[in-house]
């Protein structure tokens, strides 16, 4: 298990796709939670009712995150990182990175659109209550990529891992 | 949208425009003003805005004069508390309290022509204080003093004595060079096409009136402003045609493509057809999502509406005919 692939061994090369998936999905989240949060503060300092309603739209961006998070978990559990059996040849550990690449792209550019979206969004329920459940729709589109990037990641581990 | 402005636009004109978004919902209703025109007298209209945000600045207003005062006040409050308040870009918050400056330029040159105080003449819309205008030119900012001394060079008639007929056209020139470079630093197409449009429709103005008035072709080259998208030579020679044709080519050319061409021909027809095709333009703002242009639009929306209600206030009192004064209201209703 001594072998290397660029001078990194299978555990680093898992590590660095568990971190790339979290790095990845946090800027995505971060950014598009800012966007929506700058359209999202100026509706509600005029009009401060609608904050329950304007506030699902400035969290959906952050779910990418999640996923991120989630992927770098999936990786420490499959492959025993806690429980202390750390023991993946280089080419195993170089599938789990590109395992992870899925989630690392496109989780960092969906969360950054999503916010755009949702700024958009936002500027429908400042206009009229009643299309906050409407508004949702448009930003949770741009949500299904990322929720199949994470699928894709999570069967390709699995692959990894029984195969 | 291209990647850097989908994430630079929401973080700079986010907030600006979330506010829009909402303050968009407490703009008058064209039912207001149906309203507004059926009341039976002033007091009457002045308890229907009292349901408006308007309310609080005509709530003391019995004449004309308190509704210029409660009206300025308005726009004063627009420009304070929402302009200055939106982290906008410099040059977009300029292009509006610029207008101000030279309209206080104008008031300070024409007191020092007529012998009279300022005072009654400025308003405290601008971004400089007003108090800057009644002292001696050291106290103004660099921009208002260079353009003093080119107002002053072009419509000097003896030694000090300044026309006064030739006052307006000379701000004007002043006005729209300096909105042009505001317009450049702000880097806004939105902008650059209202800033262009702007000073077509001043031309297409200045144009209709010189006709009614029968102001020599040689006398009218200097009343066009730059900035406009139909070049000055164009409007000069279109000027020399017969008036029906001048407007059926002025109506076909540039940004004023689409305006009634018989509005072209009467001054006062005029302008109520360049608010309506200054609207249609304002509008498309509202149909982009983030960036400048809904903040633009709503700022110039809002001007609209206190202009409208000026003349719906004023008229009604100077007992306007209600039909025409529905007529002067058609870019709001």
């Amino acid at each position: 298990m001594n072998e290397t692939i660029m001078g990194l061994s299978g555990i680093d090369w898992a590590y660095f796709g568990a971190a790339v998936a979290a790095i990845g999905g946090g800027i995505g989240s971060a950014i598009g939670i800012t966007l929506v949060s700058n359209a999202a503060t100026g509706v509600v300092t005029e009009d401060p009712d609608k904050f329950g309603r304007i506030l699902p739209l400035a969290a959906m961006p952050g779910t990418q995150g999640i996923y991120g998070f989630i992927t770098a978990l999936l990786v420490f559990i499959f492959f025993g990182v806690f429980a202390g059996e750390v023991e993946i040849a280089a080419h195993e550990g170089l599938r789990v990175f590109f395992a992870c690449l899925p989630v690392a792209f496109v989780c960092m550019i969906s969360g950054i659109y999503q916010g755009a979206t949702a700024v958009g969004a936002a500027g429908m329920v400042a206009r009229r209550d009643e299309d906050a459940g409407k508004a949702l729709i448009f930003p949770a589109l741009v949500e299904t990529y990322a929720v199949f990037s994470l699928i894709v990641t999570i069967i390709m581990m699995l692959y990894i891992t029984t195969g | 949208m291209s990647a850097t402005r989908a994430m630079v636009d929401p973080i700079r004109y986010g907030f600006a425009v979330g506010r829009v978004r909402v303050l968009e919902t407490r703009m008058l209703p064209p039912s207001t003003y149906e309203r507004l025109l059926d009341a039976r007298d002033f007091a009457e209209r002045r308890r229907i805005l009292g349901e408006t945000i308007y309310g609080g600045y005509l709530e003391r207003a019995h004449h004309t004069e308190g509704i210029e005062r409660g009206l300025e006040a308005a726009v004063a409050d627009l420009y304070a508390e929402f302009l200055g308040r939106a982290n906008l870009p410099e040059p977009l918050v300029a292009y509006f309290r610029a207008r101000h400056d030279f309209e206080n330029l104008k008031g300070r040159l024409k007191a020092e022509a007529l012998g009279i105080e300022p005072d009654e003449l400025l308003s405290r819309l601008g971004a400089t204080p007003v108090e800057a205008f009644s002292g001696p030119a050291e106290g103004l900012p660099s921009f208002l003093r260079t353009a003093e001394r080119r107002i002053r060079a072009a419509i000097e008639v003896a030694e000090g004595a300044l026309d006064v007929e030739r006052l307006d056209e000379a701000v004007d020139a002043e006005l729209y060079a300096a909105l042009a470079d505001i317009v450049k630093r702000a880097k806004s197409p939105f902008l650059a096409a209202l800033f262009a449009l702007e000073a077509d429709l001043g031309n297409a103005r200045a144009f209709i009136r010189g006709r009614a008035r029968n102001v020599p072709v040689a006398r009218m080259e200097s009343r066009f402003v730059p900035g406009g998208r139909i070049p000055r030579a164009r409007l000069v020679s279109f000027y020399r045609l017969p008036i029906a044709e001048a407007a059926a080519r002025l109506a076909a050319t540039g940004t004023l493509r689409g305006i009634d061409p018989d509005a072209l021909t009467d001054p006062e027809r005029f302008d109520v057809a360049a608010d309506v095709h200054r609207a249609r333009l304002v509008r498309t703002s509202r149909l982009i999502a983030i960036g400048p242009e809904p903040v633009l639009g709503y700022v110039m929306e809002r001007l609209a509406e206190v202009t409208a209600l000026r003349t719906l206030l004023i008229g009604a009192l100077a007992g306007v005919p209600r039909e025409v004064l529905r007529s002067r209201l058609e870019d709001v209703m």
